[in-house]
């Protein structure tokens, strides 16, 4: 990649870090708890460690061949590996990946918002209004989605103290006994936390753009930490709050909780949280948006992602429209947090390997 | 010119945004409690007080009833017979009759449960009599009912020892292994309503009832929290204590196949009445008996308590969910309820007084 | 796209042709009347422009013109400081070779008692310097001109602060003469590192311009970068500094001011101290002070002199004031029209009764009121003052009454529209301020149609504007995003003065100390 191109979208460590939770956390969040209780029972703070750490594996297979190809995307470098045919396979499901994903979490999205928020209102003028901002977002390159996830992680965080009440309200008897589940169960329970974790797959685009590429891990595992955090947290109010099987029968446990806590003149806490849930949203929206858009833009050679983001609007709200209710929606999730699982954790080892053995090796970021 | 097309769609699109969802205030109906009893044939009785916003109206509030099958059904009728959006907004309190609550709650509570816009801290309440017959309390402090009762809740539970419970507390209980939910019991006075104990259920169906003294047992050993006003009568004077802090410990454990529930009760205590003329304040021994009383009597009430509880079948107290964390290997949900009626309850109850007041 | 749009908007842009489009290496010639000829060719003959003929020296044997515009220069000057001495007091015969000489050595030697006087050769420059009101004093025999400082330019005294008044502080303000603003620069600021460089902009009004940075603080690439842009500035006529910051703008279509304006020259002080180049221009009482950040429009200079508790107060109350400024509206709009639920039970029970009978949705109500109410305060700008403030309060007062008894609109839509004009009177800056105003009808639209999703998207897209902006190629959202950590000390909270030891990072400078931490301790003595 050019020099030019590279420092114009330059962004710290500190932004990835804030990149990756951003991407992480988003709609995993309102469906955690009652997935988590369903699969790992009391024990899912254990399967979510697990995830956690399977994941900073993969991180560190993604920094590794970052590392070898400091200069170049994911879409680039698996040209150089694959070949020019199947690597053009790989960038291509990676295209497709970003933009299944976008729409997915997009039509999640408004099927939340509609409700708890809209009832009323189509969704898909909901869904347009929110893929334009997602759009203008995106148009403006990886510099201002950087900065303003930066921004919007202080902002947001308010969404979670408004969760503290209910955090002094846990029943620790529901979280009890420890340790009992089986192996089969913790290796089911753990890759179904994979799922929400997906979105470190970021890095293999953004990775050239990181101005000290030799911390990469350091802030990435940082930024992996605290989704990890939140996802301990809101899981364990969820299970202590509500008891496994109560729980189970909550689709949004995340915002039902706060329909408990009863504070006086500011009744309704879950409004306030879906208020600050839809930026929240709108964060992971565009960093998928972003992905799919900019790997198009770098297979086709476009100037400028703009032109991307354009053609892939009126795909990714055809898409959107795909799942025709919430059972659906869910089941296409896991589909795509499958095919996910297999690009971000499987893809990179792979390449990585391939690179080793072929000797392949990207120009220093030094020497442009 | 394709740059100008784009920006004349963008503006177009924005002005052709409707205002779907839009519902002012002035012409939204907000029931403030519901009332749900029994009628003929499978059907139940709804009826929601609406406040009425207009000035120059004739009622401050109005009472609809509707007979229908069920919660939703019945409000989507009594919209037809309404000026304005019915909201679930701000609906505070839900009372079932007694008749009704033996049949089982869980179908009336799905709607309310499943809207979004009903807040998760609406209180339910069980009548002993009629619901409906809430509407001929004639109350002095307030015009409307609903109010009224959301004020009642909430300073009761704040300054006695009696139970307020929400949808969400219910639904809780209702759903989670080894507890059984409990709701107020209301009486209807000419000119007030009143909390005389709380209804026991078995999972969703009302199986028993709890006077104020058992309530008040059941009250301590639940909450840490809980703070009121105790009264009792020792030979020919009263005595009246102020919980401060209630400390309970519930163990149950299963010894030679049988499950014994320990229950070990702290209390913190005040002195706010004392109708005699002996002085505390340099005897000691006065102050043990009045400790002592005290406890006596909550180890009897408690065993009440226990024995009713026994004879009902209904764990209010999750004593189930702790010995399924405790001991997850002696815990059976199945036949949980019949070896909770089979348990021995040994009780023990140690009462601190920690201030007397500023009389000595 | 944007761009293309950018594009779209532009138009073609046309070279302006400059009047004084003179052969600029044509010299003065020894010959004056071939020169006097060549001035009245090129300047238009107005009748406020003076050629006076006189011969130099009691003997009246050298010709020489003076040339000037009347109403620019002071007579008593002209008469006293260049005539008088050269028709009297310069006696003798005078060789034209002694002239010469004379003229080549010093100006002194002419006896002409005036600071401000230069040499000049070429024509072009005889122009300019009498357009710009100087006098020029042409002599025969020589090929050179002298330009005559004795401009006498009619202003304003210095003034208190008009639009950024304070409490506490320097009460002196700009005004539009360069030299006094200058002059008021100078005074506070006495470091021999001070820069101010001086050019001309626009050319029909040919208006000077003052660039001023610290040169040992200011980022050396940032002087070039502003003056590279400057010098692509093309155009007739700079009135104000305003049109200058338009020019200079990173993102010409954004809504938000990119470079902050300000009469105060404590301000432009404490700005250059922070490494920043502030421009002014001749003939605007503003300076202009770049890069810019977002926060410095809720920074006023009175947070620095008092105590940090005040200053971090105050800046919390504007952060807020712009907040409600924008959201206000939209948030009574998406409460009363769509979530009921967050109002709590008695109010919302009276909300209804007083809406009840008012004919418009909430959001034609509430936009009703705000376009009133943004009527009635550009009303009050221009009308003359006392009446300008009766007006505020007439509209305010008796306009919000008789609406609410005709039923028109509801008691608290008036608190609420009352509010929102007061909280964006807390905006210390007037521009920053203007745009907040705006963007809440937006706001408005959008919690019309989505309510509080609309509020969130509205928000969102402002803030992703902010962050996309630059000024001068510095972000302007910082230190918020991106973040710098140790700039937040001096954003929504002002830090004691002693943690205030760094110069911001969201500016580039060279030197990042500001202060020595030493005598921490009041009691510490060597």
């Amino acid at each position: 990649m050019r020099w030019s191109e590279i420092e114009k979208y330059q962004i710290s460590n500190q932004q990835l870090a804030f990149i990756i939770i951003q991407t992480c956390v988003g709609m995993g969040i309102l469906s955690l708890p009652r997935v988590m209780a369903k699969t790992a029972g009391q024990d899912a703070w254990l399967a979510i460690i697990l995830g956690a750490g399977v994941w900073a594996v993969s991180l560190m297979f993604i920094y590794l061949l970052g590392r070898r190809f400091p200069q170049d995307t994911i879409i680039q470098y698996s040209d150089y590996i694959l070949g020019p045919y199947l690597g053009k396979l790989i960038s291509f499901s990676y295209i497709l990946y970003s933009t299944l994903t976008t729409a997915f979490i997009a039509r999640t999205f408004v099927t939340v918002l509609a409700t708890f928020n809209l009832p009323k209102t189509p969704i898909s003028v909901t869904l347009i209004i929110f893929l334009l901002t997602s759009y203008y977002l995106v148009g403006h390159g990886l510099k201002t989605l950087a900065r303003i996830y930066e921004f919007l992680f202080f902002v947001l965080s308010p969404a979670f103290i408004l969760l503290l009440p209910t955090f002094f309200a846990v029943n620790w008897l529901n979280l009890q006994p420890v340790f009992q589940i089986g192996l089969t169960e913790l290796v089911d329970s753990t890759y179904e936390t994979m799922f929400s974790y997906i979105g470190p797959e970021i890095v293999l685009l953004i990775f050239p753009f990181i101005k000290k590429q030799d911390k990469v891990l350091a802030s990435s595992l940082l930024g992996l930490a605290i989704v990890m955090l939140t996802y301990l947290f809101i899981t364990v109010i969820g299970i202590g709050f509500y008891g496994l099987l109560p729980l189970q029968r909550i689709l949004w446990p995340t915002v039902t909780l706060l329909k408990a806590i009863d504070v006086p003149f500011f009744g309704r806490l879950e409004f306030f949280f879906i208020f600050l849930w839809i930026a929240v949203a709108f964060t992971t929206v565009s960093s998928y948006f972003y992905m799919a858009s900019y790997s198009l833009t770098q297979l086709l050679r476009f100037e400028d992602q703009r032109y991307s983001g354009l053609f892939l609007l009126p795909i990714i709200f055809g898409l959107a429209f795909i799942p025709e209710n919430v059972l659906e929606i869910f089941n296409y999730l896991n589909f795509i947090a499958e095919f996910g699982v297999v690009l971000t954790l499987l893809v990179p080892i792979s390449l990585l390997i391939i690179a080793k053995l072929r000797n392949i090796k990207g120009a220093d970021q030094n020497e442009a | 010119m394709k740059h100008k097309l784009l920006i004349i769609y963008l503006l177009a699109l924005l002005l052709s945004t409707g205002c779907w969802d839009i519902n002012e205030i002035d012409r939204t109906k907000f029931p403030t409690y519901i009332t749900i009893d029994q009628a003929e044939k499978d059907n139940f009785l709804f009826s929601a007080q609406f406040p009425i916003v207009a000035e120059e109206a004739p009622e401050e509030t109005h009472i609809i009833s509707n007979i229908a099958p069920s919660l939703a059904t019945g409000f989507k009728e009594i919209q037809t017979r309404t000026i304005g959006w019915i909201s679930f907004g701000m609906l505070s309190t839900i009372i079932f009759s007694q008749e009704l609550a033996e049949a089982g709650l869980q179908e009336h509570i799905d709607a309310l449960w499943r809207n979004p816009i009903a807040p998760g801290s609406l209180v339910l309440a069980i009548s002993s009599e009629r619901a409906e017959n809430i509407k001929n309390i004639e109350i002095a402090s307030r015009h409307e009912i609903g109010e009224y009762l959301q004020f009642l809740f909430e300073t009761t539970a704040r300054n006695s020892l009696l139970p307020k419970k929400t949808l969400n507390d219910f639904f809780t209980s209702f759903y989670i292994k080894g507890r059984d939910p409990h709701l107020p019991l209301l009486d209807y006075g000419t000119n007030e309503v009143d909390i005389i104990g709380t209804a026991v259920f078995q999972r969703d169906q009302l199986v028993g009832t709890l006077e104020k003294k058992e309530t008040r047992a059941l009250m301590l050993l639940q909450h840490m929290y809980s703070k009121g006003e105790l009264s009792l009568e020792v030979e020919d004077y009263m005595v009246n204590y102020y919980v401060q802090e209630a400390a309970t410990k519930l163990t149950p454990y299963y010894e030679d196949e049988q499950l014994n529930i320990k229950v070990d009760l702290e209390l913190d205590v005040d002195l706010t009445e004392f109708t005699t003329y002996e002085r505390i304040i340099d005897n000691p021994q006065l102050l043990e008996k009045v400790e002592e009383n005290l406890a006596a009597a909550l180890k009897k009430e408690s065993h009440i308590l226990f024995n009713k509880l026994q004879d009902y079948q209904s764990d209010i107290l999750g004593i189930g969910q702790i010995l399924k964390s405790e001991h997850p290997e002696d815990f059976d949900a199945a036949t949980w309820h019949q070896d909770f009626a089979l348990a021995s309850v040994n009780v023990s109850v140690e009462v601190n007084l920690r201030r007397l007041g500023i009389s000595s | 796209m944007w761009d293309k749009i950018k594009k779209f908007f532009k138009s073609e842009s046309k070279k302006i042709i400059n009047r004084l489009n003179l052969d600029s290496h044509k010299k003065i010639n020894e010959n004056l009347k071939l020169n006097l000829n060549y001035i009245k060719d090129n300047l238009a003959a107005s009748s406020d422009l003076v050629f006076r003929e006189f011969y130099i020296g009691a003997d009246k044997n050298l010709a020489a013109q003076l040339i000037f515009f009347d109403a620019l220069v002071k007579d008593e000057l002209l008469q006293g400081k260049v005539l008088k001495p050269l028709m009297l007091e310069i006696t003798g015969n005078l060789e034209q070779t002694e002239i010469k000489e004379q003229v080549n050595d010093t100006l002194t030697e002419l006896s002409i008692p005036i600071s401000g006087a230069d040499i000049i050769t070429s024509l072009e420059q005889v122009i300019t310097e009498i357009l710009g009101g100087k006098a020029i004093l042409l002599v025969d025999q020589v090929d050179k001109a002298f330009s005559l400082d004795v401009r006498d330019w009619q202003g304003r005294e210095i003034d208190k602060p008009g639009i950024e008044a304070s409490t506490r502080g320097p009460q002196e303000a700009f005004n539009e003469s360069l030299q006094t603003n200058i002059a008021l620069i100078r005074k506070r600021l006495q470091d021999n590192n001070l820069m101010i460089e001086i050019d001309n902009i626009g050319k029909r009004t040919n208006t000077e311009l003052a660039i001023t940075y610290i040169e040992d603080l200011a980022e050396p690439e940032l002087i070039d970068r502003i003056k590279y842009r400057l010098d692509n500035i093309d155009v007739d006529g700079i009135l104000e500094i305003g049109q200058i910051n338009q020019y200079l703008s990173d993102n010409w279509l954004t809504i938000f001011p990119l470079f902050q304006t300000t009469e105060r020259p404590d301000r432009v002080v404490g700005n250059l101290l922070e490494g920043r180049v502030v421009l002014m221009i001749d003939g605007s009482p503003f300076a202009s002070i770049m890069p810019t950040t977002f926060v410095q429009f809720y920074q006023s200079p009175e947070d620095y002199y008092d105590q940090f508790y005040i200053g971090t107060a105050l800046r919390i109350l504007r952060f807020a004031a712009a907040f409600l400024t924008i959201s206000l509206p939209a948030i009574y709009i998406s409460l009363v029209s769509f979530r009921h639920e967050l109002i709590p039970h008695e109010l919302a029970i009276s909300l209804a009764e007083v809406r009840e009978g008012v004919p418009f949705p909430s959001y034609l109500e509430a936009l009703i009121m705000e376009i009133s109410l943004e009527l009635l305060r550009e009303a009050g700008i221009r009308l003359p003052g006392p009446i300008g403030e009766t007006i505020g309060i007439v509209g305010g007062l008796i306009l919000g009454d008789a609406a609410v008894a005709a039923g028109l609109v509801s008691p608290p839509m008036v608190i609420i529209v009352a509010l929102t004009a007061i909280v964006s009177f807390l905006i210390p800056n007037y521009e920053a301020a203007v745009p907040l105003r705006l963007l809440r009808f937006p706001m408005m639209f959008l919690a019309a149609s989505f309510s509080t999703y609309g509020i969130m998207i509205g928000w969102l897209l402002i803030l992703i504007h902010l962050c996309s902006l630059e000024s001068f190629g510095q972000p302007y959202f910082a230190p918020f995003a991106p973040l710098k950590w140790s700039d937040l000390k001096d954003t929504i909270i002002r830090a004691p003065i002693r943690l205030l030891s760094k110069r911001p990072l969201s500016v580039p400078n060279q030197q990042q100390d500001r202060q020595d931490r030493k005598g921490e301790d009041p009691n510490e003595m060597e």
